[in-house]
């Protein structure tokens, strides 16, 4: 806590830096930092608390000024907590010890589209639909579309280490990026290296993507990007099975075919929520492949992935099916109709090898259901990140009654995600596929790891000795 | 459009408060990137208000006047929660709880007048142009009705549209029912709004208020007007074919269309293209007299009821005009990328507005009745 004196010391050093405008002191303007898309604080004020909210909130206009405040909060010994877009899942930006929130959304000038490169550079608090926009204006796309990309910025894709719903083709932001800047947490501005790959020791480069700025913030990145496809398609199927559309998908990925999308919900997703979204009343499993790209290539995988998924014993739904996923996909995510209070939910995506997949959905599918059944726990899943030899699986709870006392509230959810995580952690699985750690798992992160965790934390005391950089995630401690 | 308390719309910002998803059509969040200037930002200030969690701070009472009625949010929306609806209940809690900020005040008390209707068959409400306090701003619109064979004399006075998006209801009762009474007494038959602001508190907003105006008035805009004549080859356009032409919505027009966006304009892909962006004759005449005129136009995802306000739009720019001036400059930015030479709107404000902001001169901007050679 800091004296009112400090703090107006620090206010006005603050002020110094980035100007009166950008140094959010009033309370009314700083509430709303402290609440992302974490359920947790979500749930405080859903129930008329308020959760941890920030010191103040600064709005840095260059990576000069995002370096000046690092420096300024080692001084200070303040957390300073890197906000982006505020479609965070994880808890990545709650200022659990206070300090300053630093909103990078005025860094969001896109640089440059190398077309000769193929290659983008914009600033980290740019945001991910004008992104997006701009690309596909100059014939490119990032290849990049998650849910929340109306929403979240390119630094906010990297400090999660994301992926969109092309991730199958594209990759996640760990390959699409190709570099970044860094403000260092002592404060120094740093490079990573200009290219796609390299052999010069092991990759700086991947530290600071999935860190939640606990090494850093990151102020700029250069990503890859790909020509807009000159075709693209999509197929829906019903598969009578899980395991016959797993199998399926298994065959696609194996044999390279390279779709861009491979979404394989389970029955009650099914019945469920493609019902609420999109309309469709089915009974089954349902699929969606899509293919993208070169006219020629496109045919031929789209018509061994159809050879596929048929001699699985799919039935080919009509294509309007599949479309009506691809124009609504976003529509999962408004409300009312996206998962919303009073409910207590959460999305545990987790990835495997192909070969612990099944054993994985049901055991934990058992147990959630088993051990919560007091709750009425649903349990509901699909597969959308595809790898050559495994896959994410966007496994989620949903409580439609949870308890309403806030302690009790938040024990039950804490309780469900030790129990979910520890059961994929159990079945081969990781903690996390595309979410990130944040303070929701920061304190799973040590079970994962073991002893491979003082890597990450020899990394962390080598960098920030003060622990000013996000506090309290990522399994790391409060600012010393 | 309904006027309800702001407790009734409890439901719609419970579904507001923690949802993103609309903050590419954010206005002055996409400006000043305050979290608080985001609709999430403000809904989740009044779900608070409306469960009286808590009452309405000074701070709270700026936040929510540093913005238009955000319609634009509402238009995005794919289920249109009704945003400029809830912005306008909390202001008009504001004004009545004594809460509003001096800059508002001022305004309002600047603009709570109701001027002398000239007498005539045809008048052109000037009710956007009253905030210009300038009745020579007009005279287009009149060479233009003149061209089309109308005889009109200009009404300058307050509609009563911005006492309503300030959230002063009694005002803007009293200026409908004082323009009705005025208009009555001249003996009008026609009158012809001087844009969508204007249209809209004659349409919508007087309705809406208990006091609409007679069946016996025909209410028309300036396209309405043109469109048969434009038709029939009897006007000329003042721009070169050559010209890239980029047409803007005031944000006041999408209380008057037929259908907000679809939800298939959030997709990232739609950026040049605003098939999915509304629907409704107060965006499709305009165009066709363009159109026509063989003008060619130039889109963007952003019109129609997507239009990004150039910060004229419910009052903005008179009570926070920094805020007015840097939408504008965000809005002449976008339309620039597009490739365009030439704006045209419909909104006076609109044009006086991105003429005196746009330093270089290098759009020609014109108010719709200055297409036509007249």
């Amino acid at each position: 806590m800091l004296h009112p004196f400090q703090r107006s010391y620090l206010e006005s050093e603050l002020v110094d830096i980035v100007g009166k405008a950008n140094v959010l002191t009033e309370e009314e303007d700083r509430r709303i930092y402290a609440v992302d898309y974490f359920w947790v604080p979500r749930m405080y004020i859903d129930r008329g608390k308020v959760p941890p909210i920030p010191d103040f909130v600064v709005l840095p206009g260059s990576p000069d000024e995002v370096s000046r405040i690092v420096k300024l909060a080692n001084i200070y010994r303040i957390p300073v907590i890197p906000w982006g877009g505020g479609s965070g899942s994880q808890g990545g930006t709650t200022p659990v010890y206070g300090g300053i929130t630093l909103d990078l959304k005025r860094l969001n000038r896109l640089i440059e589209i190398n077309r000769d490169a193929q290659t983008v550079t914009a600033e980290a608090g740019i945001n991910g639909y004008e992104l997006e926009s701009a690309l596909n204006r100059a014939g490119f796309t990032l290849g990049h579309l998650p849910a929340s990309i109306h929403s979240a910025t390119l630094g906010g894709y990297l400090a999660a280490r994301g992926s969109g719903v092309l991730s199958t083709k594209y990759g996640k932001m760990e390959d699409i990026v190709m570099s970044v800047e860094v403000v260092l947490p002592g404060g120094d501005l740093v490079r990573t290296l200009p290219v796609p790959t390299h052999a010069s020791g092991p990759g700086i480069l991947q530290l600071f993507v999935g860190a939640e700025g606990s090494y850093g913030i990151i102020t700029e990145a250069t990503a890859r990007i790909e020509r807009l496809p000159e075709e693209r398609r999509f197929r829906a199927y019903l598969f009578k099975s899980f395991e016959q559309g797993l199998e399926a998908a298994k065959q696609i990925m194996l044999e390279r075919i390279n779709p861009s999308v491979l979404r394989l919900y389970d029955e009650p997703s099914t019945r469920k929520r493609i019902k609420t979204i999109l309309g469709l009343d089915l009974k089954g499993f349902y699929m969606v492949v899509g293919v993208e790209g070169n006219r020629d290539i496109v045919d031929i995988h789209e018509r061994r992935a159809h050879d596929l998924c048929v001699s699985h014993g799919a039935e080919e739904l009509p294509n309007e099916h599949a479309w009506q996923w691809w124009n609504h996909r976003y529509n999962f995510y408004y409300p009312p109709k996206c998962l919303d209070f009073p409910w207590m939910f959460g999305t545990m995506d987790t990835l495997c090898t192909f070969d612990k997949i099944e054993n994985l959905y049901y055991t934990k599918k058992k147990r959630l259901e088993e051990r919560y059944a007091k709750w009425e726990l649903q349990y509901i899943a699909h597969l959308s990140h595809w790898f050559p030899w495994g896959a994410m699986i966007y496994d989620r709870f949903i409580i439609e009654k949870p308890p309403w006392d806030p302690r009790e509230a938040l024990a039950l959810h804490n309780e469900i995600w030790n129990v979910a995580v520890r059961t994929s952690l159990e079945c081969g699985a990781v903690l996390n596929e595309h979410h990130g750690v944040g303070l929701k798992l920061a304190r799973l992160v040590r079970e994962q790891y073991g002893p491979a965790f003082q890597v990450l934390e020899g990394l962390k005391r080598g960098l920030d000795p003060a622990n000013v950089l996000n506090p309290g995630k990522m399994g790391f401690g409060p600012t010393t | 459009m309904e006027q309800k308390p702001l407790s009734e719309y409890e439901q719609v910002l419970y579904g507001c408060r923690f949802c993103p998803m609309c903050k590419p059509a954010a206005e002055v969040g996409n400006l000043t990137q305050l979290e608080s200037h985001s609709t999430r930002g403000r809904a989740l200030l009044l779900w608070r208000a409306a469960k009286d969690l808590e009452a309405f701070s000074p701070r709270d009472a700026e936040l929510l006047y540093q913005s238009t009625l955000d319609s634009i949010s509402q238009a995005w929306c794919i289920n249109h929660y009704p945003v400029a609806e809830y912005v306008a209940a909390a202001r008009r809690e504001l004004f009545s709880q004594g809460l509003i900020p001096e800059v508002v005040e001022d305004v309002l008390r600047r603009n709570n007048r109701v001027d002398a209707c000239p007498k005539a068959e045809t008048v052109l409400l000037a009710g956007e142009i009253s905030q210009l306090d300038d009745l020579s701003a007009a005279d287009p619109a009149l060479k233009l009705l003149e061209a089309c064979g109308e005889q009109a004399k200009a009404f300058m006075s307050p509609s009563g549209s911005l006492a309503y998006a300030l959230g002063d209801i009694q005002t803007a009762e009293e200026q409908a029912r004082r323009v009705t009474e005025a208009l009555q007494k001249a003996g009008v038959k026609r009158v012809v709004a001087d844009g969508s602001q204007t249209l809209f508190a004659l349409k919508v907003l007087y309705p809406l208020l208990g006091v609409p105006l007679p069946d016996r008035f025909e209410v028309v805009d300036l396209a309405e007007l043109v469109e048969p004549i434009a038709a029939q080859n009897k006007l000329e356009a003042e721009l070169n074919g050559d010209q890239a032409v980029f047409f803007h919505d005031s944000r006041s027009a999408c209380f008057l269309a037929e259908e907000l966006a679809t939800d298939e304009v959030i997709q990232p892909a739609r950026f040049d293209s605003e098939e999915y962006s509304g629907y409704g004759e107060v965006y499709a005449r305009p165009r066709r007299i363009l159109d026509a005129l063989g003008v060619r136009r130039v889109s963007s995802v952003w019109s129609k009821s997507l239009s990004r306000s150039t910060g004229t739009d419910d009052g903005l720019w008179l009570t926070y005009p920094e805020l007015a001036s840097g939408l504008a400059e965000m809005r002449l930015d976008h339309i620039r990328s597009l490739g365009a030479e030439v704006i045209v709107t419909e909104s006076v404000l609109d044009a006086v507005h991105l003429r005196r902001i746009q330093a270089s001169g290098e759009l020609r901007i014109l108010w719709f009745p200055e297409v036509f050679r007249t």
